[in-house]
C-alpha cells in the first residue's frame, strides 16, 4: 500500500481526502511511527494555524483612515472644479457673445421679449460698455492665462 | 444576518452619502487588512499604510463594485496587490528585525504558555517565508477563504492555489522544524 505524500496529507488535514486516502492513511498510522509522527507534526501546526488570530492595527489606524479619505475627497473636488473653470469661464462668455449679438444685432423681430432687450440697448451706454466690460475681460483673462503658466511652471523639475 | 449583506448594507449607505459608514466598513475589516499586509511586510508602520492605502483605493471605486458579489473577496483583493505594491517598494533590510512580542499573563497556565510560545516560533517561521507563500496560508486559515475565493483574489486558478498553498505549509514546517533544532542546539 503506497504511503500518502504531503499533498495528501494536507488533503486528510483539509477533510478533503477520499475515501480511499483515508484507508490508506489510517493503514500507515498504524503500522509506521515515523510516519504517524510526521503527520502528528503537520496536524499540530494545522491546528496552530486555523487558532492564529488576526492582528490590530494601531488606536489611530480608523481615524487615518477616515481623515485621510475626507481629505482626499476635498482634493479631488477642487481638482475637479479648477479644471471646469476655463470651461465655464469659456461658456459664459460665448453666451454673453450670443445675447450681446442678438442684442445689438440688426435683425427685425417681432418677438416681445427682443423687443424689450432692444428697448434696454438703446438705454445703454456703449462707451460704458467699453470702459468696464472691455477691461474687466481683459483682466479675467490675464487671470485665467497667469494660473495656466503657474501651473505648468510648477510642474517643471 | 449573513456577513455579506452587512457589507452590502453598509456600501449602500455610503452610496447614499451616509458619512458615519465608511468608519463602521473599516471597523469591520480593518484587522484582517492589517493582518494580510503585516503577514506580507513584516513591518507594523509599513502594513498599517498599506492597509490604509487599500481602504482608500476601495472607497474611490466603490462605485464600481459588483453589488451580487462578495465584498471581501473584492477587498481582500486591493488589500493584497496594495500589500504587494508596498514589498516590492521596501528595502530588503526592513521588517527582517521586528519581532511581534507576544504578551505572556502571570495567569496563564503552561498549556497557554505553551501554545503561545507555538504561534510566536510559527510567527517567526512565517517571517522567512515569500510573501507568495505568507498571503497562501494567511487567507486560507484567518478567515476561511475557499480556494475559490482565495483564486480570485490572487488572480490564480484554484489548482494552482491548492498546491501552492500545500507546499507553502510545508516549507512553513520544515522551516519551523529547523528553526527549533536551531533553537535546542543553542541551548547545548
Amino acid at each position: 500500500m503506497q504511503k500518502p505524500n504531503d499533498d495528501e496529507l494536507f488533503e486528510v488535514l483539509d477533510g478533503t481526502a477520499t475515501e480511499e486516502l483515508r484507508q490508506r492513511h489510517q493503514y500507515w498510522l498504524k503500522t509506521d511511527t515515523a510516519y504517524c509522527e510526521y503527520f502528528i507534526e503537520l496536524s499540530q501546526l494545522h491546528n496552530d494555524l486555523e487558532t492564529m488570530h488576526l492582528e490590530s492595527p494601531s488606536m489611530a489606524f480608523e481615524n487615518n483612515v477616515i481623515r485621510q479619505w475626507a481629505s482626499d475627497k476635498s482634493r479631488s473636488t477642487r481638482t475637479m472644479l479648477a479644471k471646469w473653470v476655463p470651461f465655464i469661464f469659456i461658456s459664459m462668455m460665448l453666451i454673453l457673445t450670443l445675447v450681446g449679438v442678438s442684442i445689438l444685432g440688426e435683425t427685425q423681430s417681432t418677438n416681445l421679449w427682443t423687443e424689450q432687450l432692444q428697448s434696454w440697448d438703446q438705454t445703454l451706454n456703449p462707451t460704458l460698455i467699453q470702459q468696464v466690460l472691455l477691461p474687466f475681460n481683459a483682466v479675467l483673462f490675464l487671470l485665467i492665462a497667469e494660473r495656466i503658466l503657474r501651473k505648468r511652471l510648477n510642474r517643471q523639475p | 444576518m449573513n456577513e455579506n449583506l452587512k457589507d452590502i448594507q453598509l456600501i449602500e449607505r455610503i452610496l447614499a452619502g451616509e458619512t458615519s459608514a465608511y468608519r463602521a466598513l473599516v471597523q469591520r475589516h480593518k484587522d484582517f487588512a492589517f493582518t494580510v499586509a503585516y503577514r506580507i511586510l513584516n513591518h507594523r508602520e509599513e502594513a498599517e499604510e498599506a492597509a490604509q492605502d487599500a481602504f482608500l483605493q476601495a472607497f474611490g471605486a466603490l462605485k464600481e463594485f459588483n453589488q451580487t458579489a462578495k465584498f471581501t473577496t473584492w477587498f481582500y483583493r486591493i488589500v493584497f496587490n496594495a500589500a504587494l505594491g508596498a514589498k516590492r517598494r521596501q528595502k530588503p533590510t526592513e521588517g527582517i528585525t521586528e519581532t511581534n512580542a507576544l504578551a505572556y499573563a502571570v495567569t496563564d497556565t503552561p498549556q497557554n504558555l505553551h501554545k503561545k510560545e507555538r504561534i510566536k516560533n510559527i510567527q517567526q517561521a512565517m517571517k522567512q517565508l515569500s510573501a507568495d507563500d505568507v498571503t497562501m496560508i494567511t487567507l486560507f486559515y484567518l478567515r476561511e477563504q475557499s480556494l475559490e475565493e482565495i483564486a480570485e483574489i490572487t488572480g490564480i486558478s484554484a489548482e494552482t492555489i491548492k498546491v501552492k498553498l500545500h507546499r507553502a505549509r510545508k516549507r512553513l514546517a520544515d522551516t519551523l522544524r529547523k528553526q527549533l533544532g536551531e533553537e535546542v542546539n543553542n541551548l547545548y
